[in-house]
């Protein structure tokens, strides 16, 4: 048990290592051994998380904290500024890295064939590599300077990843390279945020650690193990005791539990200490301080003015809040994402499922603490996570794109997520994370299965025809093409299918646990809440994410209509062929997942099944390092049957009304639309879906126009006309001239000019004397040398001569 | 014990015979000559002050300058054959070709 | 006195006429063996000033190798005769002017600086500590504060060790800093001292200044009981019995004895009243009167295991010091003083060596063509060749003006 945390740095570095292998050899390495050497850095990492994993479970779910060897701190400056380059190791960063290099090394798996021929294959896989590298980073840091650094890791790579076909012809590339400028961009917006409330948190507390070394995150849960576990080594003394007889007992007793020694990284069980009570406020981590000075009612100062603990802590969320919705794109800035689909398919679900998106809930989930007692800015949270869900759920249902439509469902499940964190579910929003991981991630391949398909099927249309001249536009991913393609992808349509029902929140795949539990989260929050808030937020949670789940699974099963049933609509559909092996195998493990992957968390009061599957063991196991994991709540999980049924029978009938409008045939109306469309009562509603609520247009026109407007202005007329022409010609430039003149004139060419030509002229007159002087006869050179001694000496000696 | 000003008066005398052999001769071999005799007039200085002194880092002086001496005659020379062989003549005052 | 004079007169005499036979000789054979009687006469003056060594070496290496080297030059040159005239008339009379005017001011400033009068500063005291004491154990004697002796175990002897002179406060320690004696003693300038530390239980510290006669011997009596040094020439009879210094007063110090050149301790004890052998320095314990060393013959008790008092017998030798002017003076301070010079100056002959060959060297190929072949490598043929090609191509281009680049055959010298 000891030590086993020490091996988190190799999950940095063996991605690293293998993004560098792949970047410098790659291309040499050849497309096998680039993709293996890209998959085993992939697998190890799982195999490090899996162990990791165990060590955690033997450790009994205490953190440790593991200072990696060679990295003696990181930012040092003085004594009072000190970032250690610490990894953390709890029971947070372990389900993230879980499930983040699991799902990673599937899509790696499902890359091998999907990317195969492309010229790039082996930057490819380093690039992906790299992504996962820097997620690690990210979930492995103990502060939120680490944190950071993966966070612009993550945004570097998936800047690379989304504009990977740069190259493409006709115009495709200049529309990918947008599409990764327009991620890019968004995310500095959040970044922003990010960095603001790094630093105001820095300002306040002094340090950005989670938690120091030996510090305890959630002081409850650690009291309840000590006392479990020192009942269950009492009972198995008494048994031992009684086999050995009285004596021994008392020594038995002593040393049966095994004395806690200190190795510095707080795995100990169990603990010296059962609090935080004697460590100094200031070396806790800001969790940690922030909790002590909100008891204290601090003031924090900044220069002239000083603001209470509370407001400081609203706004570091607050801050926090925008980076979350940068890089967990919601509202406002969830624009990028859709847009994201330009990249290869294996990043798109790598993003959406397992690397990118996730952060920003991770982070907030992390600073718990921070949103726990912060309630204006979780009131904030809420309404931004369940309005993104209901927004992007709308906006899905009138998309053509068959990736469009599941970027839009992202967007909507992770502001499920966000108002999980909100209402202060953090372990449902944790929970919703991981299912989420593993079904949109299988939804992610499946579509790309189907793409992939699309494509062969076009090629091999025109192969057959034997049509030399170029291809005509024709775009794979447009659900206007495809239809059918249940008969011809079979184990993409089951797949498919499985993810679909998972995401549309259908008993029992994975989505309906996690779903329900932040829709049950919600309503308690509304119920229990500790203020207004918590109660406002948490009704309108539940109100707002209920409608969304009936988009969900209105808009996911109005796609499985358009891809896999009713007629073939395209001669690509009818060639499209089965996806290779490497492709189908992840679909198939990922679907096995998605069925099963609720049962982690599923609740001990559903029709008795905790006691086969666990008791809400995820949320558990999240008790050890997050402090709020859902504190309000009763023992024994979260399971609320009403609310489960509603959401329950809101999807079965979103299914339905989908399959009633585009089901037998009418996927599509006879003037190629959709049916939706043409109905004068749905026509507007589904025009505005499509038109994603002309979104962009109003980006464009309040945000980007005025800004073009004004860069033109300041550059045409304050910089090239004012300063360039006005002030550079008259002021500059005569004042320049003028100036040159005068120092030209009178001061170079008479006095400078003058004394160096007159230095010149001097030193060969001079020269011309003294060259005499030479001779070359030695016996001058004799005399001159003697008449110097006697002149020295005489000068030595006068003095001398005077007394 | 003799006076270390008679050895001095003794050695400045034979100082300004060298130094006047270095002025006045022309011969090559004698102007190195007179050199010679030079450095040892400031040997007997430096003997007759270390007696003075009691301290024989004079001696060590002179010994460093017999051997400096010793080298210097060795090039000095090996510089004279070396002219007189192109020049056939070791006349210094004709040696003038270094003149500026 | 009057000997030293009339030789200085008689060989300074010497030294200056052959001096100014050099500078009038025109024949150079005639000036070399001026100059090597010149040479002799500083070699004599060197005996006179107490530099034997350096007079030998003066005959050795000036006026035997350095002014055959002369002779033999001035033979192979065959040119003992410059002819011609000066191109300064003025030269002559003006350089015989300035060496008088030299001379003139050299002597001004000999009578004025009086440098008879100036006297070397007398030699800094030397100490040495032996520790000697029975039940002391390591030991640091410190005077004014700093260590002179550091850790120092019983019956060792530290080497000699210059110090400023002057007053000193002492203080003795023992290893773990106890302070057991203070005190205070005074070095003067010129002497070699022994600070003995001796006694049982307490420490108790003797300041003996040593003697430089060659050959004495005294003995300090660290012993409880008055002791003598006597010498029976044969083990068997105490009747031949010789008393060579006696009742030495328990902590004091003899009278010095003198000793003969070879003289060991085979036959020599001390001995108490009673006639008792208290201990015998043994043949082994040897000092060289001949060599100007002298002694201090130590006898001080020596605590046994057991707890008894044993007497045992040290002999301090107190090296000669070299004398001024010899070899071994030299020698000593050119191997530590001067040892860098030293090899900078075998460094300078060794290159003069190489140099002198290399000057004398003469080269097989004639100089003449030498310098052709030299000539002909200033330009390549392949440069050229390129050149004259490029003319060729380009003449009818506009950039290749003619008269920047010459014919190829032009740039040859």
């Amino acid at each position: 048990m000891a030590g086993y945390a020490q091996l988190v740095p190799l999950i940095i570095l063996i991605p690293t290592l293998g993004a560098l292998l792949n970047y410098f050899w790659g291309a040499r390495l050849g497309e096998t051994w680039a993709s293996r050497v890209a998959i085993l850095a992939s697998a190890l990492t799982f195999v490090i998380a899996l162990s990791l994993y165990a060590g955690l479970n033997a450790a009994h779910g205490q953190a440790s904290v593991v200072d990696p060897p060679l990295l003696d701190g990181w930012i040092r400056i003085g004594e009072s500024v000190s970032i250690p380059w610490q990894m953390r190791v709890d029971t947070l960063s372990v389900t993230m890295m879980l499930f983040v290099s699991f799902v990673g090394t599937l899509i790696h798996i499902y890359a091998v064939g999907y990317m195969h021929g492309d010229p790039r294959y082996a930057r490819f896989f380093a690039y992906i590599n790299m992504f996962l590298a820097f997620m690690f980073v990210l979930v492995t840091g103990n502060n939120f300077l680490m944190m950071f650094v993966g966070w612009e890791g993550v945004g570097v790579c998936s800047f690379l990843l989304i504009g990977f076909w740069f190259d493409k012809p006709g115009g495709e590339g200049w529309r990918n390279s947008n599409a990764a400028k327009k991620a890019m961009i968004a995310n500095r917006i959040g970044d922003f945020g990010m960095i603001m409330g790094i630093l105001l948190m820095f300002w306040t507390f002094g340090t950005l650690d989670y938690y120091r070394p030996g510090e305890i995150p959630n002081m409850h849960i650690l009291e309840k193990a000590v006392h479990d576990y020192e009942l269950e080594h009492a009972a198995a003394d008494e048994q031992t005791g009684e086999s050995q007889g009285d004596d021994s007992h008392a020594s038995l007793i002593l040393t049966s539990l095994p004395a806690a020694e200190d190795k510095g990284d707080g795995a100990v069980f169990p603990p010296a200490h059962l609090d935080n009570e004697h460590m100094d406020t200031r070396a806790l981590g800001v969790f940690g301080q922030s909790e002590r000075l909100l008891e204290a009612g601090t003031e924090v100062h900044f220069g002239n003015f000083s603001l209470p603990i509370e407001t400081v802590l609203v706004l570091i969320t607050l801050f926090l809040l925008l980076g979350a919705a940068g890089k967990s794109a919601q509202i406002p800035l969830f624009v990028w994402l859709p847009d994201a689909m330009a990249g290869p398919t294996p990043v798109s679900a790598l993003i959406h499922a397992a690397t990118m998106v996730t952060a920003g809930v991770y982070m907030m989930v992390r600073s718990n603490v921070f949103f726990a007692n912060a309630p204006l800015t979780s009131f904030v949270v809420t309404v931004v996570g369940a309005l993104t869900a209901l927004v992007a759920g709308y906006i899905a249902m009138g998309q053509w794109d068959i990736k469009r439509v599941l970027a839009y469902s992202t967007i909507s499940q992770l502001g499920f997520m966000v108002a999980a964190v909100g209402v202060g579910a953090y372990g449902a929003a944790m929970f919703h994370m991981v299912t989420h991981a593993f079904f949109k991630a299988l939804l992610f391949l499946g579509s790309g299965s189907v793409i992939h398909g699309m494509e062969h099927g076009h090629h091999h249309v025109h192969h057959d025809h034997g049509h030399a001249h170029e291809e005509e536009p024709f775009d794979p991913q447009d659900m206007r093409h495809m239809g059918g393609l249940r008969r011809r992808m079979p184990i993409t349509w089951f797949t498919y299918l499985i993810g679909t029902l998972a995401l549309a929140g259908i008993i029992p795949f994975a989505g309906f646990w996690s779903k329900d539990e932040i829709l049950a989260d919600s309503w308690l929050a509304g119920l229990h809440g500790k203020d207004l808030y918590q109660q406002f937020g948490g009704y309108i949670a539940l109100a707002l994410l209920l409608l969304a789940a009936a988009f969900t699974a209105f808009y996911m099963w109005r796609q499985m209509e358009l891809v896999f049933y009713g007629r073939t609509r395209s001669p690509a559909a009818d060639h499209a062929p089965e996806s290779v092996a490497s492709m189908t195998v992840p679909l198939l493990v990922l679907a096995l997942f998605s069925v099963f992957v609720g049962f982690v968390n599923t609740p001990k009061a559903f029709l008795g099944l905790g006691d086969v599957l666990g008791n809400s063991s995820l949320t558990h196991f999240l008790e050890w390092s997050l402090a709020n994991v859902h504190p309000w709540l009763p023992e024994g999980g979260v399971f609320n049957p009403v609310i489960a049924m509603i959401a329950l029978a809101l999807g079965l009938s979103g299914i339905r009304l989908a399959r009633m409008i585009y089901g037998d045939g009418k996927a599509l109306s006879s003037s190629g639309g959709d049916p939706l469309a043409t109905r004068p009562s749905t026509g507007a509603i589904w025009r505005l879906a499509n038109a994603r609520l002309y979104l962009d247009e109003i980006n464009v026109r309040f945000f980007e126009n005025p800004f073009n407007r004004i860069g033109a202005f300041l550059a045409d007329e304050l910089d090239w006309k004012f300063w360039h022409d006005y002030v550079h010609n008259s002021v500059l430039l005569r004042g320049f001239n003028s100036l040159g003149e005068f120092l030209g004139r009178p001061v170079d060419l008479g006095l400078v000019d003058g004394t160096v030509n007159g230095v010149g002229r001097f030193t060969v007159w001079l020269s011309g004397r003294m060259r005499r002087v030479q001779s070359g006869y030695v016996r001058m050179y004799a005399i001159s040398l003697l008449l110097g001694v006697v002149f020295v000496i005489l000068l030595l000696l006068l003095p001398l001569l005077q007394t | 014990m003799l006076q270390t000003d008679a050895y001095v008066m003794l050695s400045m005398v034979l100082f300004v015979l060298g130094a006047m052999g270095v002025m006045l001769r022309r011969n090559a071999i004698l102007v190195f000559m007179s050199v010679e005799l030079m450095l040892n007039a400031a040997n007997l200085a430096l003997v007759a002050f270390a007696r003075q002194w009691g301290n024989s880092d004079g001696h060590l002086f002179v010994f460093f300058v017999i051997t400096v001496a010793a080298a210097e005659v060795a090039v000095g020379l090996a510089l004279i054959v070396a002219i007189f062989r192109t020049r056939r003549n070791i006349n210094i005052d004709e040696l003038n070709q270094l003149q500026g | 006195m009057a000997t030293e004079v009339w030789l200085f007169i008689l060989v300074g005499a010497i030294a200056v006429v052959a001096a100014v036979m050099l500078l009038l000789s025109q024949n150079a054979v005639h000036a070399a063996l001026f100059l090597i009687i010149n040479m002799g006469c500083i070699a004599f003056l060197f005996l006179l000033l107490n530099a034997a060594f350096l007079a030998m070496v003066q005959l050795a290496v000036y006026a035997g190798a350095i002014m055959v080297l002369f002779l033999f030059v001035i033979m192979l040159l065959g040119a003992e005769r410059p002819g011609g005239r000066s191109p300064y008339g003025w030269l002559a009379p003006g350089a015989v002017v300035l060496a008088l005017i030299f001379l003139v001011t050299v002597a001004l400033a000999l009578s004025q600086g009086g440098i008879s009068d100036l006297q070397a500063p007398p030699a800094h005291p030397q100490l040495r500590v032996a520790n000697l004491a029975a039940d002391a154990g390591p030991l640091e004697l410190r005077l004014n504060g700093s260590s002179v002796g550091d850790n120092l175990p019983q019956g060792s002897v530290r080497d000699y060790e210059a110090l400023p002179p002057g007053d000193y406060e002492l203080e003795l320690r023992a290893l773990d800093d106890r302070t057991l004696l203070s005190g205070s003693l005074v070095l003067e300038a010129g002497q070699r001292y022994t600070a003995l530390i001796h006694g049982t239980g307490a420490p108790a510290l003797s300041l003996l200044p040593d003697l430089a006669e060659a050959g004495s011997l005294r003995v300090f009596n660290g012993w409880g009981e008055a002791v003598f040094l006597v010498d029976f020439a044969s083990e068997l009879s105490d009747e031949d019995t010789i008393v060579l210094l006696g009742d030495v007063a328990p902590g004091a110090l003899s009278d010095p004895l003198a000793v003969a050149d070879d003289a060991d301790f085979s036959n020599q004890a001390l001995v108490n009243e009673l006639d008792e052998v208290l201990a015998r320095p043994g043949a082994g314990m040897i000092f060289n009167a001949g060599d100007g060393e002298s002694a201090l013959l130590v006898l001080s008790p020596l605590r046994r295991f057991e707890g008894t008092l044993e007497a045992t017998v040290d002999l301090l030798v107190t090296p000669s010091q070299a004398s001024f002017g010899g070899p071994a003076d030299i020698g000593l301070k050119l191997f530590n003083q001067y040892l860098l010079p030293m090899q900078i100056v075998a460094l300078l002959l060794l290159v003069a060596m190489v140099g002198a060959i290399v000057l004398t060297h003469r080269p097989k190929v004639a100089p003449e063509l030498e310098r052709a072949r030299l000539g002909r490598r200033r330009v390549s043929r392949p440069l050229t060749s390129a050149i004259a090609s490029q003319l060729g191509q380009g003449g009818s281009g506009q950039d290749s003006d003619p008269a920047a680049l010459p014919p190829a055959g032009t740039q040859e010298r």
